[in-house]
This record gives C-alpha cells, structure tokens and sequence, in this order.
C-alpha cells in the first residue's frame, strides 16, 4: 500500500511530493499519529531512529484493527547517528523514517540517503523544524507540516508546500481513531 | 630496580615508569599509533615520527587492509596527528600499548636494569602497595569542603581534622581539600571518579584492562570492559575503530516484540515462607555468551546455531567478547576467596559487558547479540522451572538468573539443572523469606528479605535516597529479625518492632541533624516544613511529620505483621 495519512484531506494536499516531513513539539500527539500512519500505510517500511524504542506494536496494531488493514510492518532501527545512514541506505522503496534527525548531527548523509532511491518517505520529527534540523533536508521535503494540540483536538499547519500557501487544518482527536468524516473543512480548500 | 607499575608519564623520547615507594625510573621508547591512509610518507613528515612500518589487520567483517604503525617521538604528536587523520586501534590506549610493549603492565611487579623492563610477578599483590582513601566530611556528610577527614590507608581507619592530615601512599582516592594535604603517586580525586567501584576496585579494573589507572580515572565502566575486549581484538590484528555503524535487521511486528524483552521475572508468592532455597545461577549472561560464543561478529556469521528469534550463530572462531570474559568470570571466582572487593570491581564488569552487548556505543556488540543473550537467560530460567515442576518443587519467586524454591532434595534439583543447562549454580538456604506487596497490592518482584546463615539479606529495602534516620532503623530491624529462626517466630516479634519504631519515633524528635539527611543525586537534603532544602546551606529544621509518616510508611512494607 502507498503511504497515507488516513486524512484524506491531508493526503490529498500531500500526494505529489517524494519527502514528507511531519514535525511537532509534542510528544505525545506525533507518537499517536505516526503510530496511525503506519497502521494505515501498511505493508510499509519503519525506521525508527532512537536508543529507547518509539514504535507500541500494541497501538500499531490497534490502528490496524480499527482500519481493518493487515499488512506487514517490517522495522529497522537506527541507535547512534552513524547507524541513521547505513540504515537509510539498506532501505528501498516507500517508507515511514521516525526522527531521522535526534542526534541533531550529519543531517547531510541523512538527507542524502533519504533522497537516494527517489521513492516516498514520510519523516516524523521531534523538533520545531523552523528553528532546528537540517536546512538541506527543508529544501528536501515537498512539504513540510507541523502538528499541534488545539483545545478539542489537534491541527495540521501546512508550514511549506510547493502548491498550497500557509494553511491549518483542525481534527479532533478522536479523528485519528477514525471516529469521523472530514467534514466541512472539504469545502474550503 | 624491582616495583610494582603504579603509573606512566610520557616524555620526550622516553617513558618514565613509577613503581610503588615513590620509585621511578626511566625507559627509552616510542610510542605507537595506526593510521589508515595512501600516503604515509606524508604523515611521516612529522618531526615527531620516528619511523613506520605498513601492518597487516583486518576489519571484524574479515576484509583485509594495510595500516600504517607509526612510531613518534612525543606523544603531543598523536592529538596533532589525530585530528588530521584517521587514527585506528585507539583502544587499548596508546599509553597502555607502550606499556605492554615495554612490558612494564600496570600493577605488575617488574625488574628495570639498564632500561631493559621484565616482569617478575604477574599477579597483584596489594600487600605490596600503599593504597589510600580519604574522605573529608562536614556536618551532613562526605563533603569537600569539610574540615574532618575521614582516612583509611591498608585497612587502617584514621579520622580527625584536615589540618592533622598527613599521608602518604602510592595509590590515594581523596575529595576536595584532602587531595592537597596528600602525598601520592597517584591521586584519583572522588568528585571526577565516574566508575562505581572503590579505589582497590580501580586497581584491579586497571590490572585487567592493562590501562594506567590514571586513565581509568574519568572513565565509565564501560572504558574498563571495552579496553578488556580491545585487547582480544588487537592481538588477533582486528581493527578497532572509534565507531561502528550498524544495521540491525529487518523484522516484522511480531519478531521484534518476541525478542525485544529482557529476562523472565516471576511475579512472587505473597507472604513469609519457611524453608527456602534460593538457587542462583552464577554470572549468567557472561556465562551465556561464553557458552554460546555471542559476540558481534559471530551473529549470523554461519548457521551453526539456529535459534528460534531469527538470528543465528557461528562457532567457527570463538567470539571476542567470549573471550574477554571467560578469563574475567575465572578471575573473579579466583578473587572471591582473596579479595571480596576486587571480586565486585570484576563482577561489576561482567554485569556490564551483557549490557554493553546492546549499547549504541559498544565496538563489539550489537542488538542482535544483546538479544540472544536475553533469550538464552529466558529460556535457561524456563528450563529451571520446568525441573522444579516434574520434581515437585514450588517456585514461590524467580528473577531473570534466580530461583526461591521449596521442597525436598533441593540439591538434587540444583544438580539436575546444572547438567540440563550446563551453567553453575550455587543455592542459598534460608530459614524464611518474606515477599512483599507494592501499596496497590499487587507482588512486588524486586523487594524481598530473609534469613540466610550470614544474617537477614534485604533487596530492594534500603535505598541509597532514604533519610538516615530510616537506613539506621531498617539495619536495626534487621538485626532484631535476625533472632526469628522462622515465620511464627518472626510474627511474634511484633512487640520489639514496636518498641524499636517507637524508639525511632522519638529520635524523630531529638535525632542530630545528620539524622535527617537524604541524598538524592550525590547531593545532601533536608525536608523541612516548607519542602526539601540543600543541606550544604546549613541546617535549617526539619519536618517532624515527614520523618515520622516515611517511618511508619517503611515499618509497614518491611514488618506487615504490625
């Protein structure tokens, strides 16, 4: 299966373009999501860049259920930043790269392997990617897009986009457990 | 001149070794470095390097290459030439390289004549060495800017005021002012030490690592383990390279959750039990990886092996992490009857060499070794309680490499075990074993305490960040239920826990201010009636309640009878 978001609305805005970067400041919302997007996308590639885990096969699992996919998840995980690009380079085709950029250090073998194949990659970071990360993996991605808690849920702000100008797209939260349409917001954009 | 390696201080051109007595004595020597490059006549141009020589060495995937030795003069020229060029085989240290090639080993006893070294002694004799510990101390504590010190030099315990302070000794761990008023070959200053052993455990950490213990000094464990197995890897002409990228495995949800686990804890039988064995296996992961030659490069190197969790192993050259610590677990056997203490400096790096299999920043190991071993120590502990079963035995508690039984011929089942499994066992018998519950009720598998023939053993009961005042009330209760030779006896010492809380209630009340410190971090607190304060200001009262509810909090964890 191609990567998705499961918002058909996002993945409508995203369709075109090789590297996705999702980034957020909270924790607990991109864990959820990405988890989500996996679930989604699979059978589907997950790097897992990190020395303490950060895939729940439980709550993957769970998203599967919801969604009624049973495709496979094959994992690769990456400890030190030397391993993010030996890894990035065994990897071919479409994956899911969980924060490629932690150690906060040789973003450019990163990017480069990241853009080595051609194929899609969807890339989740733990970072404010307007103040940190590396400039080259920003010119990389096609799009760029930050998650946020809002009060009854969350949204999507659409920070760079090579079709769409600055955007926000607001979900609540049980959207991400498939509890609901994309509603009007359809008609806006 | 004949000594014990204490130190090494690089010169120009030449080493000077200090032996124990303040001796010292100096040899000519170079010292080595390896650097893989084309053009080594141009790394020559240094005025520091004396010669090179091109070597023969291998990378840990097999794949031969041509490094470069090159001997310099100073060794000032190897950071110069470290961050020009890619320096290989820097563990073991390129001091420690020049000692063994000079044959002068830290902590052996040589015989220097006309600059020729020979080792006389191997083996470390501490008898021969003075070794000191000194600790200054202020109101609440070890401190560094305490005006008491606190000494002990070969077993001899000395205390007074820092300015009474004069000592000498070849090796002396010390903190803050006390560092000055010592004369030392080797002072390690408490405050930069980072490993948790003492000053002997440095010793020894420096006789089998072969590292200046000056070089240890700073170091994390890991520096002494990794340096241990470096040496495996040098001899054999492997290269050693300052990082090793991996890349772990493809695998599907359900492999990785089979084999990302640690080891098999059971959840504990409640209560107090008469007459329990607690069986332990003896260094298990290191006895794990030496058994099954788990090392980086013998994953799935072949199929000699095949295990369940998808990774394979090779037997067709022994491992280097084996190696390094299967003459480690024979000398901490060995060092169990000569010296307790350096027998945990040894034990404290086997613990780490399972970890380290799995840590990001291990040269010999990686994930998929780290999870052999995890699987190994589950399925060892599985077979051990399926004897129990057929045998009748009950299991009341078991914990990754240890099993509390109870039952008849106990011996027998330890015997059976140990031929099915093939690892050593030692078991523990004791009169009773109390296994308590968490404050929701449920098992608590990592705190228990019961009466073995050395007295009540307590895990997971006194805690580093206890007040003291609570540390001196559980080593009391101790000793009391040390008297019960069985559960109804220790049931009906409820009236001296009683009065020994009450006691304790009271010094609540009257205790010294030292009493009512708790570290947390390697810094010293006070709770006092607006929340916990730095002791190092100064004592500044202290909350009655507090003390008292962590009291009657403890007394009911560790005694529920009350």
């Amino acid at each position: 299966m191609a990567l998705t978001t499961g918002f058909p609305l996002l993945d409508s805005l995203i369709s075109e373009d090789k590297i996705v970067e999702f980034y957020s400041l909270d924790r607990e919302l991109l864990t959820l999501f990405y988890h989500r997007v996996i679930a989604v996308s699979s059978p589907v590639q997950v790097v897992l860049v990190g020395e303490r885990g950060g895939l729940d096969p439980n709550m993957v699992e769970r998203f599967q259920r919801i969604y009624g996919v049973t495709g496979e998840i094959r994992v690769r995980r990456a400890f030190k930043v030397e391993d993010v690009s030996q890894v990035l380079k065994v990897v071919r085709g479409e994956a899911v790269i969980v924060d490629p950029y932690q150690h906060r250090k040789c973003y450019s073998n990163i990017v480069k392997y990241l853009r080595l194949d051609g194929s899609r990659k969807y890339i989740f970071s733990f970072m404010d990617r307007e103040r940190e990360g590396s400039l080259f993996g920003a010119h990389s991605a096609g799009s760029i897009l930050k998650l946020s808690r809002t009060k009854g849920g969350f949204k999507v702000e659409i920070i760079k986009s090579v079709t769409l100008g600055r955007l926000e797209i607001p979900f609540a939260t049980w959207e991400i457990f498939g509890r609901s349409e994309s509603g009007l917001i359809r008609w806006i954009i | 001149m004949e000594g014990y390696v204490v130190d090494i201080l690089p010169g120009a051109g030449s080493a000077t070794l200090i032996l124990n007595g303040f001796k010292t004595v100096e040899v000519k020597t170079t010292f080595p470095i390896y650097i893989e490059t084309r053009d080594p006549d141009r790394v020559a141009q240094h005025p520091d390097v004396v010669y090179y020589e091109g070597e023969q060495w291998r990378y840990l995937d097999g794949r031969e290459v041509t490094l470069h030795r090159f001997e310099l003069r100073d060794l000032r020229a190897y950071y110069h030439l470290s961050k020009r060029y890619r320096v290989l085989n820097e563990l073991p240290t390129v001091l420690s390289q020049t000692l063994f090639r000079l044959g002068a080993l830290p902590f052996r006893k040589v015989s220097i004549r006309r600059g020729e070294v020979e080792i006389v002694k191997d083996e470390l004799d501490l008898s021969e060495l003075s070794i000191a510990s000194v600790v200054t101390e202020d109101w609440f504590g070890p401190s560094p800017t305490g005006h008491k010190f606190r000494a002990n030099l070969n077993g001899r315990e000395m205390t007074g005021d820092l300015d009474d302070l004069s000592l000498r000794a070849d090796v002396a761990e010390c903190m803050g002012r006390a560092c000055h008023k010592i004369r030392a070959s080797v002072k390690l200053n408490m405050e930069e030490k980072r490993a948790p052993v003492s000053v002997k455990g440095l010793i020894e950490w420096s006789y089998v690592s072969r590292t200046p213990v000056r070089e240890l000094m700073r170091a994390t464990i890991g520096k002494a383990l990794t340096t241990n197995e470096a040496w495996v890897a040098f001899k054999r002409r492997v290269i050693i390279p300052d990082v090793v990228p991996r890349v772990e495995k493809e695998r599907n949800l359900e492999q990785l959750r089979s084999v990302d686990k640690g080891g098999l804890v059971l959840f504990p039988k409640l209560g107090c039990f008469n007459d329990v064995v607690q069986v332990d296996f003896s260094s298990l992961y290191p006895s794990i990886i030496i058994k099954y030659n788990i090392s980086a490069e013998t994953v799935d190197a072949c199929h000699d092996v095949v295990t369940e969790i998808g990774h394979d192993l090779c037997y067709k050259e022994k491992g280097i992490v084996p190696e390094a610590l299967e003459w480690l677990v024979n000398r901490k056997e060995y060092l169990k009857s000569v010296d307790p203490e350096r027998a945990e400096a040894v034990k404290w790096i086997l613990v780490a060499s399972f970890g380290y299999l799995g840590y990001r920043n291990s040269k010999f190991g990686k994930i998929e070794a780290y999870e052999l071993v995890t699987h190994f120590a589950r399925k060892t502990l599985r077979n051990a309680l399926e004897i129990a079963s057929e045998r009748g035995l009950e299991v009341i508690h078991g914990i990754v490499d240890s099993l509390m039984v109870k039952g008849r011929d106990v011996d027998d089942f330890v015997r059976e075990v140990q031929e099915r499994t093939g690892f050593k066992l030692k078991a523990e018998p004791m009169s009773w074993v109390v296994l308590t519950s968490r404050r929701d009720g449920n098992p608590y598998p990592m705190r228990y305490f019961g009466r073995t023939s050395d007295g009540v053993k307590m895990k997971g009961v006194i805690r580093d960040n206890m007040p003291n005042l609570v540390k001196d009330f559980l080593e009391d209760l101790r000793k009391l239920m040390s008297s019960a030779s069985d559960c109804e006896e220790l049931m009906t010492l409820r009236a001296e826990v009683m009065r020994l809380l009450r006691g304790y209630l009271e010094r609540v009340v009257s205790g010294e201010p030292r009493d009512y410190v708790v570290w947390v971090k390697g810094i010293p607190y006070v709770r006092g009636v607006r929340g916990f304060y730095d002791a190092r200001n100064g004592f500044l009262g202290r909350d009655l309640e507090y003390y008292r509810q962590y009291l009657s909090r403890t007394v009911r964890v560790v005694y529920p009878w009350l």
